[in-house]
């Protein structure tokens, strides 16, 4: 299984992202995922992930890909978006995977994850994320690599991981739909 | 260098690496994972002749549980939201026939989920809003819309042992709150 991807051009061609963790859980899976991307001023580098998924709030939300997170209940869950109102909520108003104030708590500049769900009453429940490393520079996102990865489980509890791979065309068509419909204010590229 | 001073930067480096062994670290000046943390539960009113009341007449009506650390030191405990916290409070419930319930919350989805905690100092205090909301909660103890119904109601504040908890330095154990008899009005 691939474990480093490299960014492809510009200014950090040759910089990659890297797995450095991905193990299956009782309920789902854990994955870690670094970077080796330099700071540089007026830019910040940011994780952007989007979910897919055939049941939990894919369902709820009736938005077969999210930016996450984007749910019901938890304190992940309480800050409405002015794109989608409804039910369902995110954690801030920002396109990114970690708020400013899960970084100031200390997390970051790495990426953690361990998505779970209930097994399901029958068939299985695949779930399917794009995780990309980005650039920001004001209401610019740019993608500098972006890997997909998921697990499904299965009515007698399974948990079967997916290989990690780099997302296909439709995938990353997908990732960017969703950014710009839930936080149009940004542009992203 | 002479043999003397190399006795001597060898004396300092054996010194230096003394100090840093028993120096606490970070976590361990931060937290204690073995403090001493209580549990309260809050009525919504508690009247001279109506006792202990909870108010859950739909899902936003709500009460709280108070988790005090009653040790010296400040201890860590899982936020509420995380799949690590989300379980952690739970009650149970005994009726005027002594039947006996154990609420706890039901199963849940995750997209994003870490093992994220808070610290709460020395006489300080983490707030748990609970709603029995029957979306959450197994066997949620509501009464009928429009009636009342009372019972012994216990919360129980339990953290596991996880390679998560120890890494993160965070309490583990079992606290229960005093065992009240609450009217619950909906």
């Amino acid at each position: 299984m691939q474990f480093v991807f490299p960014i492809a051009s510009g200014v950090y061609k040759g910089r990659h992202i890297r797995v450095t963790k991905y193990v299956k859980t009782a309920a789902g899976l854990s994955i870690k995922v670094e970077h080796n991307v330099p700071n540089v001023a007026g830019k910040q580098h940011q994780w952007v992930q989007t979910v897919s998924s055939n049941g939990g709030f894919s369902v709820i939300c009736n938005m077969k890909t999210r930016v996450d997170p984007f749910g019901v209940g938890g304190a992940v869950n309480t800050v409405s978006l002015p794109a989608v109102p409804g039910i369902c909520k995110a954690d801030d108003l920002l396109p990114f995977y970690w708020t400013a104030a899960d970084l100031a708590s200390g997390a970051g500049p790495g990426l953690s994850d361990s998505p779970q769900v209930p097994t399901p009453a029958a068939g299985r429940t695949w779930t399917q994320f794009v995780t990309a490393l980005t650039e920001v520079t004001g209401k610019n996102v740019l993608t500098l690599a972006a890997i997909a990865w998921g697990y499904e489980r299965r009515v007698d509890g399974s948990v079967h991981m997916y290989p990690i791979r780099k997302p296909r065309p439709d995938e990353m068509a997908a990732y960017f739909k969703a950014l710009r419909f839930m936080y149009p204010n940004f542009i992203y590229s | 260098m002479t043999n003397k001073n190399s006795i001597f930067v060898s004396f300092l480096l054996i010194l230096s690496l003394c100090l840093i062994t028993t120096m606490p670290t970070t976590s361990s000046a931060e937290s204690d994972p073995t403090g001493n943390i209580s549990v309260h539960i809050v009525p919504t009113r508690f009247g001279a002749t109506g006792g202990r009341s909870i108010e859950v007449a739909d899902p936003s009506q709500h009460f709280y549980v108070v988790l005090t650390n009653a040790g010296k030191a400040p201890v860590r405990l899982w936020r509420e939201w995380c799949s690590w916290g989300y379980f952690n409070l739970s009650f149970v419930t005994k009726d005027q026939h002594g039947a006996i319930v154990k609420i706890v919350k039901h199963e849940r989805a995750w997209d994003k989920n870490y093992p994220d905690w808070t610290i709460v100092s020395s006489g300080e205090s983490m707030v748990v809003e609970v709603t029995f909301d029957k979306s959450a909660w197994n066997d949620a103890p509501l009464p009928e819309a429009g009636t009342n119904r009372s019972m012994e109601l216990t919360a129980v504040f339990e953290i596991p042992n996880s390679p998560e908890a120890k890494t993160n330095g965070v309490w583990t154990g079992r606290v229960t709150s005093a065992a009240n008899t609450y009217t619950l009005y909906r």
